[in-house]
């Protein structure tokens, strides 16, 4: 029986045997293969199908009911009755079964020598929703769902230009998932997209998971605490940055797109501050990036000063500072630590509990844990502020990944503090920017325009000046046509 | 092997974040400290050296006390060391603002005692130097201190208020140090003293190198600072003869008795130039300019009229030159350039550089020659 299911010239058999070896050889007795015999004029023919792979009303109208009101049972009848484009004709057990997985039903003709697949798979999916991690005030709202078409479909909207270029690929052996690699073939660099379809190419898994897990997989450094490849949920995130020149993948079942490559300012940057007027745009953006470096630097610069530098403490915080210090039984180091581990965890818990748990978590944990601990005396009240500022401006970065790691790296730089004081802090900036001026996003330059320095991209990174002063693509994206548009004379 | 070397080096770097930090600069956790923020010194009948440390007080229960530790020994380390043992805080140095030294050690010299704070890298150089005539212990002592945390920061503010208000010249431990070293200007030192329980400055020490030989009032100072600093916004009360403008004045205050008149001039500013016109017989001429804004007179008169004006200016010139000739005429008998002609001098020998006694010997036989001019150039809304 194994031998016969394998070999090519499998048909014809009996529709019993078809069935019987589906059932037993190729899904394991799964109790949900249906099937119905049909007989038309002496000749007998089988529907194998799926029940939950199909939309079952479509099978019985489209299909079961037209072989059987069928004048004659063969395949060019039937295919000319039923209504759906792209039926198959297979010859092998074992395609058939893998058409089976993909919601094709099945229909087979005793003593024929194939098979007929039709495909009426039953794809469940939501509605396209708002954006949820990455939200805006303004601008629009709508986020990618977990289907492809629905996403690519997005896109061509927003892109309506002939030279979006489609590549797909076919990723993961166990679980093959279909990966869309998207550029505008005009403006991408080409090294750019060759470089991503090499990647793509030579990627060998046995499952993709998610958008995000494919990142892992294909970044530059995946040992490194920053992301280099940029996740979106946001749909006109990722056509700008497609116009911008950059690169962007689209994985099944995913509900966020990937976008490289990508410099580390761009983890700063919101589709909204171009929506908005230049000036707020740019005063967003600078405060952004303040937002970043205090988010970093307060905690370990108390720690730092309280345990080592009373000397840089103006006169009248010093004063405030050690009336709130004398009754902290810990070190700087240890209060610091148990502040930020508690915050962390009133995150952590507010974003696993439902929403309106989580509203209450917020304040428990907030209002109540931190005035208690203050009364306490666990912690100094002058340090609650201070962590609660840097857990604040945290979460002022737009990308979920990037804040995370904004929120993360802060604890070794606080150790180092509390060991080793401002050379510990120093150290570990140094630290810092010798790994961010190493990094690179798809073999470009990730501490762009920083580092190479490129002045000429500071009109839309650090800030975001009028258009008619930035009419240029980033330089650093190294893009075929650098204008925009050309400057009116004006 | 590169797995086994990260690991290795992974291993050594978090072998050395726990065996560095002993061969650091020791923990100053704050709770723990007794902050230094004012030191006075005085010479007790044994001859001992007498200091009064001020430390910030962290106990949020006591509000309003200053930490007060007396401690005596034979040199300022010891009297430190000797204070530390006095203290449940490590008494450490490094807010530093005043160092406050009693008449006692002003009249031998104080440079001795400001040599140890050089050596203490902990020590800011901005902290401010100052004298007084009472014991320093006593003017520590002072219990009314404003709103400040403690008496060492409210002397700290008082002198720093002053020199911004241009009101004296500034003497943090730097700029003393420099007209120390520095032959032909002689640093000037506040004088504080208490009235009341309350520490103020109405007097300047004028120093000879690092002993206190002579005081100076406030409106000394003013002369002083014309000739030695450059004002932004100075603010002086002139007195003066009240006859030349007697037919300016207007009827109704005619029958005033008095016969001086005040005036205060207002966002003053100068520019003024010496120069040694004759090396051999020590002749300076100084011109000074002067433009101010008058906003109070003691009698009302029409300063529309420039005439009045004119009266004014030329009465404001022949007082300060009076005034600055009497200052200049102290200073030479107590033999301390204040104003620093002496640095003039060197500058104008070169090749050889002034050493403090030869000025010391040329100094009283200067002859100065002053010519102010001013020039009013608003009389604001008050008429």
């Amino acid at each position: 029986m194994k031998r016969r299911s394998r070999q090519s010239n499998y048909f014809p058999c009996k529709v019993e045997t078809l069935q019987q070896d589906l059932f037993s050889d190729f899904f394991n007795s799964s109790p949900d293969l249906a099937s119905k015999k049909v007989s038309v004029e002496g000749k007998t023919a089988i529907i194998i199908y799926m029940d939950y792979l199909v939309k079952e009303e479509e099978v019985f109208s489209h299909v079961t009911t037209k072989i059987q009101e069928a004048k004659q049972l063969d395949y060019q009848t039937i295919e000319s009755d039923i209504p759906i484009t792209d039926i198959m004709e297979l010859k092998t057990l074992d395609e058939i079964g893998g058409a089976l997985l993909e919601g094709y039903v099945c229909v087979y003709i005793e003593k024929e020598k194939s098979s007929l697949v039709i495909p009426v798979p039953r794809i469940d999916q939501r509605k396209p929703g708002k954006a949820e991690t990455e939200t805006l005030i303004f601008g629009p709202r709508i986020s990618f769902s977990e289907s492809i078409d629905m996403n690519m479909n997005f896109i061509h909207k927003r892109l309506d230009t002939k030279t979006l270029t489609v590549e797909k690929f076919i990723i993961g052996d166990m679980i093959p998932t279909e990966v869309r690699l998207l550029y505008l073939s005009d403006i991408a660099n080409d090294e750019a997209v060759q470089e991503m379809r090499d990647r793509l190419n030579s990627l060998k898994i046995d499952d993709v998971l998610e958008s995000s897990a494919l990142t892992q997989y294909i970044e530059d450094n995946s040992y490194s605490i920053f992301p280099q490849f940029l996740v979106t949920e946001l749909p006109d995130r990722f056509c700008y940055s497609l116009k911008e020149g950059r690169v962007g993948l689209l994985v099944d079942k995913s509900p966020s797109g990937v976008i490289a490559p990508v410099s580390f300012l761009s983890f700063f940057q919101t589709t909204e501050d171009i929506y908005t007027r230049w000036n707020m745009g740019s005063f967003i953006r600078l405060m952004r990036i303040v937002a970043m470096f205090l988010s970093i630097t307060l905690t370990p610069l108390y720690v730092a000063a309280l345990t080592y530098h009373y000397e840089i403490i103006p006169d009248a915080l010093l004063v405030s500072l050690g009336h709130s210090r004398s009754r902290v039984p810990f070190p700087p180091l240890l209060e610091a630590l148990i502040l930020e581990f508690l915050i962390e965890l009133i995150r952590e818990a507010g974003a696993r509990l439902p929403t309106k748990v989580g509203q209450t978590m917020g304040i428990v944990g907030g209002i109540v844990i931190g005035q208690a601990i203050v009364q306490a005396g666990f912690t100094s009240n002058i340090l609650i502020i201070i962590v609660a500022l840097s857990a604040l401006a945290s979460f002022t970065t737009p990308s979920y990944l990037m804040g995370s790691a904004i929120r993360i790296i802060r604890f070794p730089l606080i150790l180092l503090a509390g060991f080793w004081g401002f050379i510990g802090l120093i150290f570990s900036f140094a630290f810092i920017a010798i790994h961010l001026v190493k990094q690179r996003s798809l073999s470009f330059p990730y501490f762009v325009p920083i580092y190479p320095f490129q002045p000429r991209d500071f009109d839309n990174s650090f800030l975001r000046l009028p258009f008619l002063w930035s009419n240029k693509r980033a330089y650093s994206n190294r893009p075929k046509k650098i204008r925009r548009f050309q400057k009116p004379n004006r | 092997m590169v797995n086994n070397r990260k690991i290795i080096f992974v291993f050594i770097s978090l072998l050395s974040l726990m065996i560095i930090p002993g061969c650091g600069h020791s923990k100053n956790v704050i709770e723990e400290l007794g902050v230094a923020s004012a030191y006075g010194l005085d010479i007790n009948e044994q001859q001992q050296l007498d200091g009064t440390t001020v430390l910030y007080q962290f106990n949020p229960d006591i509000t309003n006390a200053s930490q007060i530790i007396r401690s005596t020994g034979e040199t300022f380390s010891m009297v430190r060391s000797n204070a530390n043992k006095k203290s449940g805080y490590k008494i450490v140095n490094g807010k530093l603002d005043t160092i406050l030294f009693g008449p006692t050690i002003a009249k031998q010299g104080i440079v001795p005692y400001l040599d140890t704070i050089e050596r203490d890298a902990a020590i800011s150089n901005m902290l401010y130097v100052t004298m007084s005539e009472e014991p320093a212990r006593d003017i520590l002592s002072a219990s009314n201190y404003e709103e400040a945390p403690n008496i060492g920061v409210y002397l700290h503010s008082l002198v720093d208020k002053s020199v911004r208000n241009e009101e004296i010249v500034s003497s943090t431990f730097h700029e003393f140090m420099r007209s120390y070293y520095r032959a032909g200007r002689e640093p000037l030192v506040p004088i504080i003293s208490i009235k009341e329980n309350k520490a103020s400055i109405d007097k300047v020490g004028i120093m000879h190198g690092d002993t206190h030989v002579g005081n100076l009032s406030l409106d000394e100072v003013f002369l002083v600072r014309l000739i030695r600093d450059k004002f932004q916004s100075g603010r002086i009360n002139l007195e003066m003869d009240i006859e030349p403008f007697k037919q300016y004045i207007e009827e109704s205050q005619h029958n005033s008795r008095k016969d001086q008149m005040y005036v205060v001039l207002d966002k003053l500013k100068n520019n003024t130039q010496i120069k040694l016109t004759n090396v051999d017989d020590l002749t300076y001429k100084v011109n000074v300019n002067l433009n101010a804004r008058i906003i109070e007179t003691s009698q009302q008169m029409t300063l529309e009229n420039p005439k009045v004006v004119k009266i004014l200016e030329q009465q404001i010139n022949k007082k300060l030159e009076e005034d600055l000739k009497t200052v200049l005429k102290k200073s030479q008998q107590i033999n301390s350039d204040v104003f620093g002609f002496g640095v003039k001098y060197n500058n104008h020998t070169r090749g050889e550089e002034l050493t403090r006694e030869q000025w010391q010997d040329l100094f009283p036989n200067i002859e100065v020659d002053y010519n102010v001019s001013t020039e009013i150039k608003r009389f604001g809304t008050v008429n």
